[in-house]
């Protein structure tokens, strides 16, 4: 009962209140707004106000983000390779990094086969493999579609590829041993999940960073960040990556 | 705590069904925050009486206002609305029943599933199936819309074009946005439908003279008369059970193809959707308990919030699966939903004791601030309002055709485009 008042206020509350702006570049119901929804609630517990946007696509988020005077805003390589949606990672920008996720390429043949499913905005990371790349919304449409025997081989990640049953592990992009794959120039590709801000206080970035929630699901997913202690260097490495995703 | 929830997921499917523009999607999104600390039991005793009820109640403002809760509702509006205004006020009753029906043979189903061959379901995830089901509900628009047939096909093409502006997640393409980053948003639905059906159909609203007698009379008649409409709501329960699988818009091929099995009947028709929605929102979970892939936008919210407390979700399904649980959640959201539309459909009653006039001023003042309020959520009031300017003269220009095409083929048409360009691959 506690929890549903809790929550009821906090609706209420976050429907009037504007506080930081926290942006979720992507669509309603989908990872990052779970990743902001997980947010926003520890930062309003600390007494902080945070209103979340959900620009719906990454363009609009790129927008919202430049018009905005003082925003967080949660992002991926991804999303930041698509040539509209590109914000510049840089030291005044760049917050946390609280995940990062391999990708596997699954198969039930032990072949890449004819046809492989892929999220739309990946097709091209797969161009250099001798397979027909068959676009789909997100890993879920990929998963379905394997399971359906539409596809012959999916480009997912070790997340979703985990619950699939009876499937053969052609390659996992972050284990050493690549196998027939050593070649392919993408086989070494993380996905990491990471914070910007602007004219944000330094104690609302530290409360963002020490999310407790945040950090177990990095655990349990095994999704542990891939994180340096050097700010120049983190943000090379987000950089070398977001290059792989738009080749 | 269960109970709570339960509850919780009545008055969401209350105000999902109610509140125009606002459905399960939207009234998930405005629980969210509470998602989050939920099991994925929990979730799905808050989840199921929202979609359950939400359909039971989306009736009652499509019949008595022309006014759609849901977007399943479009057919007891346009082809209900004008029956209930002549007297045939048994179609309030007749649509919960048949809705109570879906929800038992849905129900039975769920129960069923460990027995049945799980592979036997692969098919349903097939590219193949989901574009002969869009074929099919295209020619059922054609064949049951009140226009012309040409009118209707014109008006598919053009909600076709309509609703492929924007950017496309699923196929990584843009169109019509001819670089403004606003358009590659897209066209947003809820201004859309608001100007081009519900203004100008809440500016054609008449007065009635329904009272609390007629409504009870209804209900009293409908014990008889369901007999007559039995085979409908059966056979509109399998239809959407079928169509149930069609990812995304799954009610809405549930709600065409039912309609053209009693095209020349408006009443039997809209029976047999009502039936159908129900069932095909209960099929529709079929995949994700079975393969754990999410094929509506509601589940796909569930499955994305309850996969971060699991390992295996899959599995977790699968173990629910094993229990009664699923199918005694359905069974009483649908004996909640069957039992509050009655009392709903008596006090709506009473809104037409005030003058035509200041109704229509209300309704419209409630739309416009639903969708205010959606628009404010999402930073693009400005673009909502621009939107709602530009079409609104479009739907008066439009206002006597059946215009029911032309917006499912707007729902339909990102998912249209995306399917094509997989066959073509």
């Amino acid at each position: 009962m506690k929890k549903l008042l809790t929550t009821m206020v906090i609706l209420f509350y976050s429907t009037f209140a504007y506080g930081i702006d926290l942006i979720v570049p992507a669509s309603s119901g989908g990872t990052y707004h779970k990743f902001a929804t997980i947010i926003q609630k520890d930062l309003e517990s600390k007494g902080f106000d945070v209103n979340i946007i959900v620009s719906g696509n990454c363009v609009l988020g790129k927008k919202l983000w430049q018009d905005r005077v003082r925003a967080i805003m949660i992002n991926s390589e991804a999303t930041n390779a698509v040539k509209q949606c590109t914000v510049d990672i840089t030291k005044q920008n760049y917050v946390h990094n609280f995940f990062t996720a391999g990708w596997v390429i699954v198969s039930k043949t032990n072949t890449l086969g004819e046809k492989m499913g892929v999220v739309s905005y990946m097709k091209h990371i797969v161009a250099d493999l001798d397979v027909k790349a068959v676009p789909y919304k997100n890993t879920t449409e990929v998963k379905a579609a394997f399971l359906a025997g539409e596809i012959d081989s999916g480009f997912l990640t070790t997340g979703r590829a985990s619950s699939i049953e009876n499937k053969v592990e052609l390659i996992n992009t972050m284990s050493d041993d690549k196998g027939d794959f050593a070649d392919w120039s993408n086989n070494d590709l993380t996905l990491n999940y990471y914070i910007l801000a602007k004219n944000v206080d330094d104690k609302i970035l530290d409360a963002v960073k020490s999310n407790s929630k945040m950090q177990s699901i990095a655990e349990k997913k095994s999704m542990m960040p891939v994180t340096y202690k050097s700010v120049r260097k983190q943000i090379k490495y987000l950089k070398r990556n977001q290059e792989k995703w738009s080749k | 705590m269960e109970l709570l929830l339960f509850l919780l997921g009545v008055f969401g499917g209350v105000f999902a069904g109610l509140i125009p523009g606002i459905g399960v999607f939207t009234t998930l999104i405005l629980l969210y925050p509470l998602l989050l600390d939920l099991t994925i039991i929990q979730l799905l005793i808050l989840y199921i009486p929202i979609i359950s009820i939400s359909q039971y109640i989306g009736s009652v403002p499509a019949l008595y206002f022309k006014i759609p809760g849901e977007a399943t509702s479009f057919i007891a509006t346009e082809y209900g609305h004008d029956l209930f205004k002549k007297g045939n006020y048994d179609l309030i009753p007749l649509t919960a029943i048949g809705s109570f029906v879906a929800t038992i043979m849905s129900a039975g189903v769920i129960l069923m599933l460990p027995l049945l061959y799980e592979n036997m379901f692969y098919g349903v995830l097939k590219t193949n199936f989901i574009f002969t089901m869009i074929l099919i509900t295209g020619v059922c628009l054609i064949a049951t819309a009140k226009n012309n047939w040409l009118v209707s096909l014109s008006l598919i093409i053009f909600g076709l074009i309509l609703g492929n502006v924007g950017f496309n997640a699923s196929t990584g393409k843009f169109f019509g946005t001819f670089g403004n980053q606003w358009l590659s948003y897209g066209i947003p639905i809820f201004p859309f439908i608001v100007a081009i059906y519900v203004i100008p159909n809440i500016l054609k609203l008449d007065q009635s003279q329904i009272s609390f007698s007629h409504i009870d009379n209804a209900y009293k008649q409908s014990v008889i008369s369901v007999k007559k409409y039995w085979t409908k709501m059966v056979n509109g329960s399998i239809v959407g059970m079928l169509c149930g699988f069609v990812p995304i818009i799954g009610k809405i091929v549930g709600v065409s193809a039912s309609r053209s099995l009693y095209r020349k009947h408006d009443k039997e028709s809209v029976v047999a959707a009502e039936s159908s929605n129900n069932s095909s929102i209960f099929t529709a979970m079929i995949p994700l308990f079975l393969f754990g892939v999410p094929i509506t936008l509601g589940e796909i919210l569930i499955y994305n919030v309850a996969e971060t407390n699991y390992f295996n979700l899959t599995q977790e399904f699968k173990n629910i699966l094993a229990s009664p649980m699923i199918p005694t959640v359905i069974l009483a959201s649908g004996v909640v939903g069957l039992l509050l539309s009655w009392p709903l459909a008596r006090y709506c009653a009473l809104v037409f004791k005030l003058p035509i006039k200041y109704l229509k001023v209300i309704l419209l003042s409630i739309v416009v601030a639903s969708m205010i309020y959606l628009a404010l959520t999402k930073s693009m009031l400005w673009y909502y309002c621009l939107i709602l300017l530009i079409f609104t003269p479009i739907g008066y220009w439009l206002r006597n055709r059946d215009v029911v095409p032309l917006i499912f083929a707007f729902i339909f048409a990102k998912l249209s485009m995306t399917i094509f360009e997989r066959i073509m691959i």
